[in-house]
């Protein structure tokens, strides 16, 4: 089991008024999975992915990652964690735009302290070995994208958060880096979770995560009972 | 990370931003430079004036009445028979050698100008080396009943004009008498270049008697010849004399540079103080603008202290860059200025640049950056990882 989540509660406060963002969820996840989180926009994807990725805490529940349990750590065992077990995709692109493509993915492995420098290499398996230089506004959405999941995989994460990572790109863009998550998986035994609101992309994964309001309405279903429940 | 990692990824993004990192490390640059003009040429001046003391090394003690009044004493009364002999007989004292001690006007080729006069017997003329005199030209004057004389440099200079420059073999108009000008003496530090060295035979001729009110005394043990003339002179009743050692100039001088030096150093560190402010608003600024960026590094697994050494060193940097900056300025306008006084005949104002002086000027501003950065490097620290996944 590297994700354990049992009961996990999530409230946001705004002034006077709660906002409850996840509501009671329980969620198993097994090495080598790979598996996509659907829902409505406000349903709680992001906040899950963040509970997940040890960037947030839960305000009740119980979390187990990689065996670790994890509210028991402190902020600098977080961010260990986060640096050592997880990589992560975000929606936009989030590279730094005064290194390039090389350095922005060398950065990980610098703040991780590793030695093993494979940076170079990843670059050439996202198919950028032509553009290690080129700052990222020289390259194109989805090449910052492909960019993003290089940095993702310096660390040789065990488990890969990708929150929306085709929500910016056109559709073959899309494709080429599902395609590269997808190999990453099947090759490598990534654990991957991605949230999307794209049935195309859901449907390639091997479970479907359907949440609204915080719950989760349904687990490992087919796309298109998923659709139908998000109706 | 490691710390050369921290540099690099610094040295990309202030180079990214290098207009705003000049803008802001200029009041840095500007406050480095004029600590750096300021303080090479006290330190100059310190040094010159220290080597020209050294000239008089532990032989020569002065004594003159008067009431010392920190530096501006001047000569009130005169030296008596009595204790010109008392002196003498002091242990360690070689020779006291009387002398009278005037400012007057002198006249030379339609022009003029006011010189100190010594005026002494030429039979002692051979003990003025130890006073720091050397001819330049000519000779030093040897017949103590003829109107010659012996002039400093800038007479000699006529006040740097070529057409009033007054050459050995000349005459010059000095107690309504015409002399003629035997010896130049070479220049000196600490504006000594006003003298002239009068016969005191020829004196008397002129005015009947001397008062002597100066007094040169040789000596061959120096703390010896000090203690006992000091006891001599405290023992006295009425008249106060001033003594003058070497010693004593040097430690007067260097307490008037010592109080130049802290004066420009508490004026530029009100510059410093400004751009440190300056920074502070930069860093602020900058953190701001990168609240995204910095929840990026955080969720890519920086820890706060991190994030906050990060920060730190980034302004740290800053202030630094001003000061490479501000030490290359000031090199240039310290010699700059050392040029000028020189073609203006100041030789004594040379910039001297010590190396304490260089490590002052880099880090100095460099905590002066971290200092300024501290409040907005806290904040960066304090940001929440979080941001990274959320998008405006
Ligand atoms: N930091 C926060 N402070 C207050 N409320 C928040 C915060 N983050 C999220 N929320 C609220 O929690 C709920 C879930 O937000 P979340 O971002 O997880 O939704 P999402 O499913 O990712 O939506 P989207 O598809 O639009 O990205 C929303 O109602 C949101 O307004
Ligand atoms: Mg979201």
């Amino acid at each position: 089991m590297i994700i354990k989540l049992e009961n996990v509660t999530k409230i946001y406060k705004i002034g006077d008024s709660y906002i409850k963002a996840l509501d009671n969820i329980n969620l198993e996840v097994e090495e080598g999975e790979l598996i996509s989180i659907m829902g409505p926009s406000g349903s709680g994807k992001s906040t899950l992915l963040s509970i997940i990725g040890c960037l947030d805490k839960p305000t009740s529940g119980k979390i187990n990652l990689f065996g670790f349990d994890i509210l028991k750590l402190s902020d600098k065992e977080l961010s260990k964690i986060r640096k050592n077990y997880i990589g992560f995709i975000f929606q936009q692109f989030y590279l730094f735009n005064y290194l390039n493509a090389l350095e922005n993915v060398e950065l990980i492995t610098k703040i991780a302290n590793k030695k093993n420098n494979k940076a170079k290499e990843l670059l050439e398996k996202v198919g950028l070995g032509n553009r290690l230089y080129n700052l990222p506004n020289q390259l194109s959405g989805g090449q910052q994208q492909r960019v993003v999941i290089a940095r993702a995989l310096a660390n040789d994460p065990k488990l890969i958060l990708a929150d929306e990572p085709t929500g910016n790109l056109d559709e073959k863009s899309a494709n080429d880096v599902i395609d590269i998550l997808k190999k990453l998986n099947k090759e490598e035994g990534k654990t991957i979770a991605i949230v999307t609101h794209d049935p195309r992309i859901a449907e390639q994964t091997e479970r479907i995560v359907v949440i609204r309001n915080g719950k989760i309405l349904s687990d490992n279903t087919t796309v298109d009972e998923a659709l139908e429940l998000l109706k | 990370m490691k710390i050369d990692d921290y540099f690099l990824f610094i040295y990309k993004y202030l180079s990214k931003k290098k207009l705003r990192t000049l803008l802001t490390s200029i009041g840095i640059t500007i406050g480095v430079a004029t600590i750096f003009v300021l303080v090479s040429l006290s330190q100059g001046l310190q040094n010159y004036i220290s080597n020209q003391l050294s000239t008089l090394g532990d032989k020569v003690i002065f004594i003159y009445p008067g009431v010392s009044k920190g530096f501006s004493s001047s000569i009130n009364g005169f030296i008596s028979n009595t204790f010109l002999e008392n002196i003498q007989r002091l242990p360690g004292v070689q020779i006291a050698i009387p002398e009278y001690l005037i400012s007057t006007e002198i006249y030379y080729n339609n022009n003029y100008g006011v010189a100190t006069v010594y005026v002494i017997n030429t039979k002692y003329i051979n003990y003025l080396k130890y006073d720091g005199y050397q001819i330049y030209q000519g000779s030093l004057i040897n017949n103590n009943d003829q109107c010659q004389v012996d002039i400093g440099y800038n007479i000699y200079k006529g006040n740097n004009n070529p057409n009033d420059q007054i050459n050995v073999g000349d005459y010059i108009n000095i107690f309504n008498q015409r002399c003629e000008v035997i010896g130049i003496f070479q220049e000196t530090g600490g504006g000594f270049n006003n003298e002239i060295i009068f016969p005191e035979g020829y004196y008397k001729k002129i005015f009947g008697n001397i008062n002597y009110n100066y007094l040169m005394i040789i000596v061959y043990n120096y703390n010896l010849a000090y203690i006992a003339i000091n006891d001599y002179i405290n023992s006295l009743k009425g008249q106060s004399y001033v003594i003058i050692t070497a010693k004593s100039l040097e430690s007067e001088i260097n307490s008037i540079v010592g109080g130049l030096t802290i004066f420009s150093l508490i004026i530029a560190s009100v510059s410093l103080l400004i751009s440190a402010i300056n920074i502070l608003n930069t860093m602020y600024t900058s953190v701001l603008e990168r609240y995204k960026e910095i929840g990026l590094l955080k969720a890519l697994g920086m820890d706060n202290n991190e994030v906050l050494f990060l920060f730190l060193l980034e302004s740290g940097i800053i202030g630094l860059i001003g000061g490479i900056f501000g030490i290359i300025f000031g090199y240039i306008m310290s010699n700059i200025a050392g040029f000028i006084f020189k073609s203006m005949g100041f030789t004594a104002l040379q910039p001297y640049i010590s190396i304490q002086l260089i490590i002052f000027s880099l880090l100095f501003p460099f905590f002066i950056g971290i200092l300024s950065g501290t409040i907005p490097a806290i904040k960066a620290s304090r940001i929440d990882p979080m941001i990274a996944l959320r998008y405006e």
